[in-house]
C-alpha cells in the first residue's frame, strides 16, 4: 500500500522529535555534571538505497549526542560518534520507521 | 490573558536556557579529554536545537525548516573532516 508510506512518514517524524527533545535534557544534564567521554563506533545498518542512508545519517546527527562521521553505501557501514558509550538501538531508534518509508 | 505571548515567552526562555548552557560546556571542556572535539561539537547541538525552537516561536517557520535540514551538514562537515585529517589522533 502506497498511502502506509505516508502514516509511516509522518511516524517517523513524530519519534524524531520525540528522540531529540530526550537527547537535548540528556546533553543539557550531561553538561552540567560533566560525565562526558567521546566515543567513536562502527554500526550496521539494514537499509540499501542511498536516499534512506542519507536520511538516516541526517537524523542521526541531527540528534544531539550523536554525531556521524561518514557513510560507507557499499558496506551499509556508518562511523558514529557519540558522547557516552550506547548500544545500537539508542542510536537509530528512528531506522525501521524510514525501512518502512522508502525501501 | 492572551495565551500565545505565554508560551512564546516561555519557548524563548527555554532557548536561552539552552544557549547558556552550551556556552559553559564548551568553556567547561578542556584539550586534555580524548576526542574533545566531538564532545564540543554535540553540545553545540543544543545551540542548535535552541535555534530552531526560537525561529518558530517568533513566527519564522520556513526559515526554521532550513535550518532544520541544513544544521546537520556542518557538524557532519567538521567532524568528517577531522576524523581524515592530518593531524594524528586514535
Amino acid at each position: 500500500m502506497f498511502i502506509m508510506r505516508f502514516v509511516y512518514g509522518i511516524a517517523y517524524f513524530v519519534v524524531l522529535i520525540y528522540e531529540i527533545v530526550k537527547a537535548t535534557i540528556d546533553v543539557a544534564i550531561r553538561t552540567v555534571n560533566g560525565n562526558v567521554e567521546p566515543v567513536v563506533v562502527e554500526i550496521e545498518t539494514v537499509l540499501k538505497r542511498p536516499i534512506s542512508q542519507t536520511i538516516l545519517a541526517n537524523s542521526i546527527t541531527l540528534t544531539p549526542g550523536t554525531l556521524s562521521i561518514d557513510l560507507d553505501s557499499e558496506r551499509q557501514v556508518l562511523t558514529v560518534a557519540t558522547i557516552v558509550h550506547r548500544s545500537k538501538e539508542d542510536v537509530i531508534p528512528f531506522e525501521p520507521y524510514i525501512r518502512k518509508m522508502l525501501e | 490573558m492572551e495565551l500565545i505571548p505565554i508560551i512564546q515567552s516561555i519557548v524563548l526562555l527555554i532557548a536561552s536556557a539552552l544557549l547558556i548552557l552550551s556556552a559553559i560546556g564548551i568553556l567547561r571542556f578542556k584539550d586534555d579529554l580524548d576526542r574533545v572535539l566531538y564532545a564540543r561539537i554535540h553540545i553545540l547541538g543544543l545551540a542548535d536545537m535552541a535555534c530552531i525552537i526560537a525561529l518558530f516561536a517568533l513566527y519564522n517557520p520556513l526559515l526554521g525548516a532550513t535550518y532544520f535540514i541544513l544544521a546537520p551538514f556542518a557538524a557532519h562537515a567538521i567532524a568528517n573532516a577531522y576524523y581524515y585529517g592530518e593531524e594524528k589522533h586514535d
